[in-house]
């Protein structure tokens, strides 16, 4: 609809615009420039050019002249309450009034004119009248002498004649100013009326002959309207007209003419617009097609705007996240320090001992706890210092035979531990336990005793320790029950030698430190192979490190084998006293959910440690060990979550939802009852 | 009252193995053992819950030049179910293994590809196909989708159970048995989503009661087709079933065993598939010692079995005999210097020898003597060292070196130990000949490298006392640090 208006408006403003540069060229003398192309056809709206500047004022009309007929022009186009069909129509009726203006002073100067011819012939009457006087007053000197009123009489008549004659030539004069003046707006009207009538006939012509169909009408009153046209002229400058009116009336006539030219014009330019509105109508539809392609690209910019505000959100989230991180760093830097500070407060009680210990075990850490970690310095410093101890007898080479010998007194019993029967775990722990007291033992060549060598005690110690440490990789790991058998073997040797104890300790702490649990620290400038043996991974025959899944496998033997000496009371005969009680499990627990997890390895131990003794801590600690799983389900595994994603973690996961749903933890397979042996 | 069950299971048993030794005095000793297909497959599937990870390299045919195939080294890199995935992890695995990696993106591609897949029992093939089997199944229809035969009663329960265990956080999925002993109402249609069972009770199900669609099925699985295809009638019945299903169907085929008759009927089976299998030459080497002592005698062998338990650790281990007699023999010997000695033989059931091995895995027992009924071998992770005390030879008396490789034939689980899986050979002179070169080509092969000096030296020491025949001058220094 806009459009349409704006359209039709455009073609309004193009006529008035031509009539007003036809009355500017008029009233100037100056020639149009070319013809405008068609608006409508291009299809293009050009921005209308600004109304002409106001030549002269326009003077209002003489009311001392009634006769004439005023000539009004009123617009016979409606306006529309549209802001721009408003200003559009101002722009048009001042352009209209304009041309009026230009036809009324032509009207005027002709007015103006024949007013002069009215006062001179005013004056000429005077002076008639005058003359008349004159002449009375010759008369009565006529009858005062008889002779000069002949002369008299006779001169006046001669007076008269000339005067007459003189305004024979007047009038003549401006009959022919009145024509020439007639003639000279009958041309221009018919310049007008020509220039506009060609306009119309090359629109028209450019038009496409269906289009030309819908104007056949005003086509035929187009030319109609030539025709009388230019009989006007002929019959103006035939110059017929007798009476002055009929010149003004000629003028008159023009003007219609021209009126009704444009009026023409309007017509046809509605029908025109008419035919163009359709066009507009499928004009509009492909533009709304466009405007709803643009709507779905802007609905397609809009959903990629939120994605990338969405990413933005989510790296945002990533940032506080890691500022999260970082600030909890800080805080365990500062209980770092602060252990740091305690720990070195405690002096150290074994000082000559403690210069034997790899200076890496003595450097603290983030990941450990003081008081573990001078255990964890303490155990290994007993052990180096055996180790250091029996290395005479280890390089001898002349003893190579008796070492032999007491491997297999202590192999053979060792790897035949099992549960199948009381007698058979009591018969071979009996083998293991005579060596150790000395008794003679068979081997390939003879016999031998463990008092043969001075040394050979804690030679012995050291290497039964190693095989049961060993076990956790041949058996344990692919076994949980097997760890029992050998655990009450253990922790009855522990009760009847202390020292193997700590020494069987050393051996796993060196295989797992986070049995401690100490969480090693990666030093600088330490590769990864470096580092990862430290933690327990080894090299395989090819010098490659070893798989994760092999390493967790044998890290979990190794737990499994821990918890099992901690809840094992070992042969009824050893007595009751208690060397390594479930107390140690709930230390290991409460200071491993207080260091620093590592993908896997943690959540591996941490579900050995419960399947294991799950059932002892939860029937000794109580509601205790049930506030520790909630700690563990709620406060460490969203910690974990940050390091560890895959199989451990999850299985942790529901092993912890299992406990806590169920409200109870199963005894682990494979327990040997209350004195079994 | 149920420990002292089990007491008196275990007095039973104890009593079958007594009269086992009183039996075989009076045997021939000539009189070998000879397995079952069906009976083997069982007991390795029951025995086989661990995974076994393998080095070897898989041989993959493809016949779908335009499907990229890729190995995924994560459960999460295949895109699961969390469900599913929880499924995965609470069965115990981390990461998939060799033969899982290779053949879980062909299993769950789209569209389906069908698949040939031989592998040893214990790497994880009934995992992988048991995943597809459950991944594919659309739970909004209401008729069975999957089916999956097995060649006995108890390897389909067996299977069901990894697919229960692998699918019990998928409650949506519905799984039956279609097997002995399971009656269904004929009145009714089967609306499970997944059918395991053995080919004949399948084809009554589907084609004489039609209880369900045949065209409906999108997943077919036929495992342990060499055990199928060694019972003529499973062997018609599997093709009958092939004949009924949708050409569109999945097809898959598991084996563990690649001789020209499995894969003829494979080809048979299955349109257009992607091939994997486990190299036969690197089958069973990699991160196995093998080692050969010459011995004069009996005697000789068993004082060297001695020496292996007086020098390494030993987890349990697992000594092949060729008789019975030997076998008693070895057994009341062992027993006497203190072992823990299990017996299993072809005059035992196939329930008493599930009992023997159960004993056996819980580590009850922790030496398991027995003959050639158990040719192909059991996975029992904790086995550390398998004896073959007497050569394997077959009927005629010749070398049986497959039955050699199958004895031995799994990897060891642990690499870094040098000596986590050794597997001496016993022989007097005469009956060294093909093996022993075999071995011992094999062994140089293996020990090739370069070492960390301690374990070289080790190892040395480890084939000097080896090499000795009978008598024990030089034995493996413990090496402390």
């Amino acid at each position: 609809m806009d459009d349409m208006m704006r359209a039709m408006d455009c073609l309004n403003m193009a006529a008035t615009l031509r009539n007003a540069a036809l009355a500017s060229a008029t009233c100037t003398g100056r020639t149009l420039g070319e013809d405008r192309e068609p608006i409508w056809v291009e299809g293009s709206r050009k921005t209308p050019e600004p109304p002409l500047p106001e030549e002269s004022p326009a003077p209002e009309p003489n009311n001392e002249i009634p006769l004439l007929p005023k000539i009004d022009f009123e617009p016979n186009i409606s306006c529309f309450p549209d802001l721009q069909a408003i200003n559009a129509s101002i722009v048009r009726r001042e352009l209209e009034e304009e041309g009026k203006r230009c036809v009324r002073q032509q009207l005027k100067a002709i007015r103006d004119k024949q007013d002069a011819m009215r006062l001179s012939r005013e004056t000429q009457q005077r002076k008639e009248e005058r003359q008349r006087d004159q002449l009375q007053q010759k008369a009565l000197r006529e009858r005062n002498e008889s002779l000069l009123i002949q002369k008299a009489d006779q001169m006046t008549a001669a007076q008269l004649e000339a005067q007459q004659r003189e305004q024979l030539a007047l009038r003549q004069q401006i009959d022919q100013k009145l024509h020439k003046l007639a003639l000279e707006g009958v041309s221009r009207c018919q310049r007008r009326f020509n220039q506009k009538y060609e306009g119309i006939a090359k629109i028209l012509l450019s038009l496409n002959p269906e289009t030309v169909k819908v104007c056949a009408a005003q086509n035929t009153q187009l030319k109609e309207l030539g025709q009388k046209f230019e009989q006007l002229v002929s019959s103006v400058k035939m110059g017929n007209c007798e009476m002055q009116s009929q010149f003004l009336c000629s003028i008159i006539k023009a003007e219609e003419f021209c009126k009704s030219l444009d009026a023409l014009e309007l017509d046809i330019i509605k029908q025109l617009a008419e035919f163009s509105e359709q066009i507009q109508q499928q004009l509009k539809m492909e533009a709304a097609k466009k405007l709803e392609d643009e709507r779905q690209r802007q609905q397609q910019q809009e959903e990629e705007r939120q994605k990338l505000e969405e990413q933005q959100k989510l790296e945002e989230q990533e940032k506080l996240r890691k500022e999260k991180e970082e600030s909890a760093a800080k805080e365990k830097q500062q209980e770092a320090e602060t252990a740091k500070a305690d720990a070195a407060n405690v002096p150290a009680p074994l000082e000559p001992k403690s210069q034997d210990v790899p200076p890496a075990a003595t450097a603290t850490s983030t990941s450990v706890h003081p008081d573990r970690l001078k255990f964890y310095n303490d155990i290994l410093a007993l052990y180096q210092s055996k180790v250091d101890a029996v290395k005479p007898l280890q390089t001898e080479e002349s003893l190579k035979q008796y070492r032999t010998g007491c491997q297999r007194a202590i192999n053979l019993p060792l790897n035949a531990i099992s549960a199948v029967s009381p007698q058979h775990l009591a018969q071979n722990f009996d083998k293991l336990y005579s060596f150790f007291a000395g008794q003679p033992t068979k081997v390939m060549n003879g016999t031998i005793t463990i008092n043969d060598h001075p040394l050979a005690r804690d030679y012995c110690m050291l290497l039964m320790a190693k095989k049961f440490v060993s076990q956790t990789e041949t058996a344990i790991c692919s076994n949980p029950q097997a760890a029992f058998p050998f655990a009450s073997v253990i922790i009855t040797f522990w009760k009847l030698l202390p020292d193997f104890g700590k020494v069987f300790l050393a051996y796993m702490y060196k295989e797992s430190p986070f049995l401690v649990p100490y969480v090693i620290p990666q030093q600088q400038g330490q590769t990864p192979e470096q580092y990862l043996k430290t933690i327990g991974y080894r090299l395989t025959d090819k010098n490659e490190l070893e798989k994760p899944d092999i390493y967790l496998k044998r890290q979990t033997g190794l737990a499994r084998l821990y918890a099992a000496v901690i809840i094992s009371q070992g042969r009824k005969a050893a007595g009751p006293d208690e060397c390594f009680e479930l107390n140690e499990g709930w230390l290991w627990l409460a200071h491993m959910v207080h260091v620093k997890p590592l993908p896997d390895i943690s959540a591996t131990l941490i579900m050995e440690i419960l399947q294991t003794l799950g059932f002892e801590l939860w029937r000794t600690y109580g509601k205790q060990f049930v506030k520790l799983l909630v700690y563990i389900q709620n406060i460490y595994m969203p910690q974990l979550a940050a390091y560890d994603e895959g199989g451990p973690k999850t299985r942790l996961e529901m092993l912890l939802a299992k406990f806590l749903r169920e409200r109870q933890i199963a005894q682990a397979v494979g327990v040997l009852p209350p004195g079994f042996w | 009252m149920g420990d002292w069950a089990k007491k008196a299971e275990d007095q039973e048993v104890s009593k079958l193995v007594d009269k086992l030794n009183l039996d075989s005095k009076s045997g021939e000793e000539t009189d070998f053992d000879v397995a079952d297909p069906a009976e083997t497959s069982l007991l390795i599937k029951i025995l086989g819950k661990g995974l076994v990870n393998t080095k070897l390299s898989l041989d993959i045919q493809q016949k779908n030049p335009n499907s990229p195939l890729h190995s995924v080294k994560t459960f999460e890199a295949l895109h699961l179910k969390a469900s599913l995935l929880k499924g995965i992890y609470a069965m115990g695995f981390n990461t998939p293994s060799k033969i899982q990696e290779t053949a879980l993106p062909t299993l769950l591609a789209d569209p389906p590809q069908n698949m040939i897949a031989q592998s040893q029992s214990g790497t994880g093939k009934t995992a992988a196909f048991v995943l597809a089997m459950l991944s594919r199944v659309n739970v909004c229809l209401n008729h069975p989708q999957v089916l999956c035969l097995s060649p006995t009663y108890e390897l389909a329960i067996q299977t069901g159970e990894v697919a229960a265990r692998m699918g019990q956080f998928c409650r949506e999925i519905k799984l039956r048995f279609a097997v002995r002993g399971e009656e269904v109402d004929r009145s009714k249609k089967i609306e499970e989503h997944i059918l395991i069972g053995t080919p004949g009770k399948l084809l009554d199900w589907g084609i004489k009661f039609r209880l369900f669609d045949m065209k409906k099925i999108s997943v077919f699985v036929l495992d342990e087709a060499d055990v199928m295809i060694a019972t003529q009638g499973h062997h018609d019945q599997c093709i009958r079933i092939h004949k009924m299903l949708n050409p569109h169907c999945q097809m898959l085929f598991f084996s563990a065993t690649y001789g020209k008759e499995v894969m003829d009927f494979a080809r048979l089976i299955v349109a257009d598939p992607t091939i994997i299998r486990l190299m036969r030459e690197e089958e069973s080497l990699e991160n196995i010692k093998q080692y050969y002592v010459k011995c004069k005698n009996e005697e000789g062998k068993y004082n060297a079995i001695q020496n292996i338990y007086g020098c390494i650790s030993v987890g349990q281990a697992i000594i092949f005999c060729h008789t019975k007699r030997t076998a008693a023999w070895l057994a009341a010997k062992m027993t006497s210097d203190g072992h823990s000695v299990a017996v299993l033989t072809g005059d035992l059931t196939v329930v008493q020898r599930l009992d023997v091995l159960d004993r056996f895995r819980s580590g009850l027992e922790k030496v398991l003597i027995t003959t050639n009924i158990l040719s192909r071998g059991i996975d029992i992770e904790q086995v550390t060292i398998v004896v073959n005390f007497d050569l394997p030879v077959d009927l005629d008396g010749m070398a049986d070196c497959e039955t050699y490789l199958h004895r031995i034939g799994r990897t060891g689980r642990f690499e870094p130990s040098a000596l986590t899986r050794n597997s001496p050979i016993f022989g007097v002179k005469a009956e060294s000949g093909k093996i022993g070169k075999e071995i011992n080509r094999s062994s140089s092969g293996a020990e090739s490298g370069s070492r960390e000096m301690p374990k070289e030296k080790e190892n040395i020491s480890l084939l000097k006392f080896f090499s000795l025949t009978g008598n024990l001058d030089e034995a493996w220094d413990v090496q402390s640090e």
